[in-house]
């Protein structure tokens, strides 16, 4: 490379020589675990209480599988464009950790449910596909907690309500080029998931992902424990200068698998001596082989739900908006359904796409509040009553925004708020009268625009916009301003 | 894997004898010998650790095991499925209900070692 690379990878930026594969888990919503039948809803509970036999590992338990986590897996395979496999075969990996209470994990190896999907993705350069390699399902181990960070800790505390919780693991190629790009994948994933109805995504360490990077010129490093959506951009970005870095030093990469440190962003060796072949894979003795018949796929297939890219389609014929805005309106399948019915009842599909798309999505973004939540602030009656008093002149577009901001703050009726703040926009001699007052109270600025020097005006306009607190279009002021001047006030 | 389109194993292309999908490496003459880092390696793996004279046991132990396995190979399976279960039964499943999991106190009995209601386990980095 003839350049030097700056420090840190830009965001974004496409790197040419970057491999990046991904291994995505993703918790699926079945009521029961995946091979008994405590309850897999741990979030909320005292540790250890949602555990039986199969689930701890004592000896004499026999695990069944739950059916329902099979048609989960099986839907976000046919989600993926992925071939759902006739057979499917569960097997034990075996290696020793405090969170596996018998000493393997059950998961799939040679028989995976499926194979060979795609995703689509909208990344810089444009539409990129990103291939799928395999998806297949397996138990979540226990949940491990240590006192401070990992490397100070004397030792750790094991719960095992989430033991056997189900999993569905989603391989893809290594055909990710920036940490950025691995991102958007990652956002589709679980927008896709969601949609599905099969995941959430807002429910903590519902997503963990395990990354395999490699530059040009270097072997593949594996990194471990990726719990978090912006972890995974900062875990990746930080490798990739740490590569490149040792490249530049001409410094072997040599294959190896490291833990990525969410507190302190950065990557460390973990030294394993475990190779894959040192998990002995065998097939699962208590678990018979799932043969999965062409009319149980076809059964689910025609039970899936409309996705995010037939969503973008849709939008953008039936509403006639932009790509970027469909894309953005059908992200979060609540924000999706939250757009029809507001485009429904106001009728006015584009100007509620930008309201949505723009207005409302970033006020969420700035909250870091999901729709789900939002919902129960603003409900879509009350956001189209928003829009309507706007559209029907009795608010200002600012005012509507503070409306919609007091609303996801603090709940609420718009009328109520409206009156509350005073943001009725006013009646023409209440604007008039305030007009005179800035005229009179800013000689100097009317008489440098009298004497040719625009600028003026914006001035005068931004003391009509302080006294009025935006109750009035910064137009409406800027030509009544100038109507009362010329008049010869 | 539509019936015998099946997605090969990774292993099965090849032949000969295999210790955790390793080609065995022969040592000396023509016998099957497990070598010493072999045996130190699955001491590790297993998490129990082997004193010096077990170890030379446990060498010659494997490696006569070894050779007796050895002999399946010359069976020919060229038009034998691979078959991953004797039973012949398929599709063993349960309905997603939940059911009454143990309480606490009886999930804990057993552990050596308990903080607040979780299992005491050692750090492992
Ligand atoms: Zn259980």
């Amino acid at each position: 490379m003839s350049q030097e690379k700056t420090n840190t990878e830009r965001e974004g930026e496409h790197m040419g020589d970057v491999k990046i594969g991904l291994e995505c888990h993703a918790q699926l919503l079945t009521r029961s675990k995946l091979f008994c039948g405590c309850s897999a809803a741990y979030h909320y509970a005292e540790p250890n209480t949602h555990v039986c036999p199969t689930c701890l590992g004592l000896p004499g338990a026999l695990p069944v599988v739950n059916k329902k986590a099979v048609e989960y897996g099986i839907k976000v395979a046919l989600a993926l464009n992925c071939e759902v496999q006739r057979r499917t075969l569960f097997y034990r990996k075996n290696y020793f950790y405090p969170d596996l209470p018998r000493g393997f994990q059950i998961s799939q190896y040679d028989f995976p449910l499926a194979v060979n999907g795609y995703v689509r993705i909208e990344s810089d350069g444009g539409e990129r596909i990103i291939r799928i390699k395999r998806v297949h399902l397996e138990e979540d181990p226990g949940r491990l907690i240590y006192k401070g960070t990992i490397d100070v800790a004397k030792y750790c505390l094991v719960d095992y309500n989430r033991s056997g919780v189900p999993l569905v693991e989603i391989v893809t190629e290594p055909d990710l080029r920036s940490p950025k790009e691995a991102r958007i994948f990652i956002n589709k994933i679980r927008s896709i998931l969601e949609y599905l109805g099969v995941f959430d995504g807002g429910l903590e360490g519902s997503l963990r992902v395990d990354a395999n990077v490699s530059i040009a010129g270097g072997e593949r490093i594996e990194i471990k424990n990726i719990s978090s959506y912006k972890g995974l951009e900062r875990a990746l970005s930080f490798e990739i200068t740490r590569q490149r870095g040792l490249l530049r030093r001409g410094i072997e990469i040599k294959q190896e698998t490291r833990h990525y440190d969410e507190i302190r962003g950065v990557t460390i060796s973990l030294r394993t001596k475990e190779h894959e072949e040192d998990y002995r894979y065998f097939p699962e003795p208590d678990l018979v082989l799932i043969e999965i018949s062409e009319s149980w796929v076809e059964a689910l297939k025609k039970g899936l739900p409309e996705l995010p890219d037939e969503k973008v389609r849709r939008f953008m014929q039936q509403y006639v908006i932009t790509r970027e805005h469909a894309v953005a309106l059908t992200t979060d399948v609540h924000i999706a359904d939250f757009y029809e019915r507001v485009a429904a009842e106001l009728g006015d599909a584009r100007l509620c796409a930008t309201w949505v798309a723009d207005v409302l999505k970033g006020e969420l973004n700035y909250r870091s509040m999901s729709m789900r939540e939002a919902l129960q602030r603003v409900p879509p009656e009350n956001f189209v009553k928003i829009l309507r008093f706007m559209k029907e002149g009795k608010i200002t577009e600012r005012s509507a925004v503070e409306v919609l901001r007091e609303m996801l703050d603090a709940g609420g009726e718009p009328e109520v708020i409206i009156a509350k703040k005073e943001l009725m926009r006013m009646k023409d001699e209440e604007i008039d009268g305030i007009i005179r007052e800035v005229i009179a109270e800013n000689t100097p600025a009317v008489e440098d625009y009298k004497s040719g020097k625009k600028e003026a005006l914006n001035f005068l306009v931004g003391q009509v916009m302080k006294k009025t607190r935006g109750r009035m279009d910064p137009k409406r002021a800027y030509e009544a301003l100038k109507a009362i001047i010329a008049a010869g006030a | 894997m539509g019936g015998s389109g099946a997605r090969e194993p990774p292993d099965s292309s090849r032949s000969g004898v295999f210790i955790w999908g390793k080609p065995l490496v022969l040592t000396g003459g023509s016998s099957l010998m497990m070598r010493r880092e072999e045996i130190e390696h699955l001491s590790w793996l297993a998490r129990i650790e082997l004193t010096e004279a077990e170890k030379e046991k446990f060498e010659s132990q494997l490696s006569s095991i070894l050779e007796f396995f050895s002999i399946l190979d010359e069976a020919d399976v060229d038009d034998v499925e691979p078959t991953h279960h004797v039973i012949g039964i398929t599709n063993v499943f349960r309905g997603d209900e939940v059911e009454r999991s143990l309480p606490q106190e009886e999930a804990l009995r057993n552990a050596p070692k308990r903080e607040n209601g979780y299992f005491k386990g050692p750090r492992i980095l």
